[in-house]
């Protein structure tokens, strides 16, 4: 009795609190985004930036986009464009094809990159943050970085589903980043594919690398498999060992 | 290696626990109990996670029903003791994933 007692001081006092914030923040890294209820509910997402028009955006950054405080006119006026300062790219899967756009140019009118995804897989998406000055359309079709910053490529794995027109869901699973030699310097390593990825040359590679889950994953599946098939025995061998 | 870090974080973090709660059992039984209930469960509960998508809070009950009948089953003696103590160390690993990770 005094151990179902103290289960369920321990479960009150663990569990709920969890299960009270449940609605806050729903599954780590899984969120229903719907085009028209996203920005009515962000402040259910504060650690998250979602922006939502024609396109949506998403990332584990803590910044909310907003179009009114978004200070395009400056930007255009002192830069000619939208500033790329350290800023992200996100990718959203619509229907087959992945739209890389800027945090400061969310409509694309500097240039988007499309790509084409595998359907109903889970997929990494290589992007590049580089610095101000050129034209981001330029830096993004030709490469050409002249006067950026260092580039830090930053690797964010997403799995996508229940997409419809109007709302998806997004399962965020890991971020990654890259200095400009691809040197690690944040995050888990991602498979050789992406880690040794060189310089980009062209928008495509310099932006959108598709790695099916199940090519990345097939040694670790069954690494993992041996390593229950071992802990399944060591329970075997202390049940067998101190059965009276 | 991400995997592989949470593993050994969980066993680090419930393995003091299981021998404090189990400390009139010998102290070699519970720890092949805790690394073999973790090598079994945790690879399960990450795929079931963070690639199948299922409910985190439906993957972490599933295994703490997993290593409770696990504890349960070996420590017959203490079955009590063991199935709490099966509980208590998996809910702190939960709450502390969901927390800090």
């Amino acid at each position: 009795m005094k151990y179902l007692f103290s289960m369920l001081l321990i479960s009150s006092t663990l569990f709920l609190p969890l299960i009270a914030n449940a609605d806050i923040a729903p599954d780590p890294g899984t969120h229903e985004y719907s085009t028209h209820a996203v920005f009515d509910n962000i402040a259910d997402y504060p650690s998250f930036d979602v922006y939502a028009s024609n396109y949506r955006r998403f990332g584990p950054t803590p910044i909310i986009a907003n179009d009114a405080i978004e200070p395009r006119a400056e930007q255009i006026q002192s830069n000619g464009h939208p500033a790329s300062t350290l800023a992200p790219f996100f990718a959203v899967r619509k229907s087959n094809q992945s739209l890389i756009v800027h945090k400061d140019d969310p409509y694309g009118e500097q240039g988007d990159i499309w790509g084409t995804l595998p359907e109903n897989k889970q997929y990494m998406v290589n992007a590049t943050v580089t610095g101000e000055g050129e034209s981001l359309k330029n830096e993004l079709v030709s490469g050409n970085l002249p006067d950026s910053n260092p580039a830090v490529y930053i690797v964010w794995v997403y799995h996508i589903d229940n997409l419809t027109d109007t709302s998806f869901t997004a399962h965020f699973v890991s971020e990654s980043r890259y200095d400009a030699d691809v040197n690690l310097v944040y995050g888990s390593a991602l498979p050789k594919t992406l880690a040794s990825a060189s310089t980009p040359t062209s928008a495509t590679e310099s932006s959108t690398t598709v790695v099916p889950s199940e090519t990345s994953n097939t040694p670790w599946t069954t690494i993992w498999i041996v390593i229950s098939g071992l802990g399944l025995i060591i329970i075997l061998l202390a049940y067998k060992a101190w059965k009276k | 290696m991400e995997e592989v870090r949470f593993l050994i974080l969980t066993i680090a973090i419930e393995l003091p626990i299981a021998l404090i709660l189990l400390r009139k059992d010998d102290w070699r039984r519970v720890a092949l109990v805790v690394f073999g209930s973790n090598m079994v469960s945790h690879p399960i509960v990450w795929q079931m996670i963070f690639f199948q998508h299922i409910n985190w809070f439906l993957a972490e009950t599933g295994v703490i029903a997993f290593e409770s009948l696990v504890y349960g089953l070996i420590f017959k003696g203490r079955r009590n003791l063991a199935i709490f103590t099966g509980i208590s160390v998996n809910i702190v690993t939960a709450a502390i994933g969901y927390i800090f990770f």
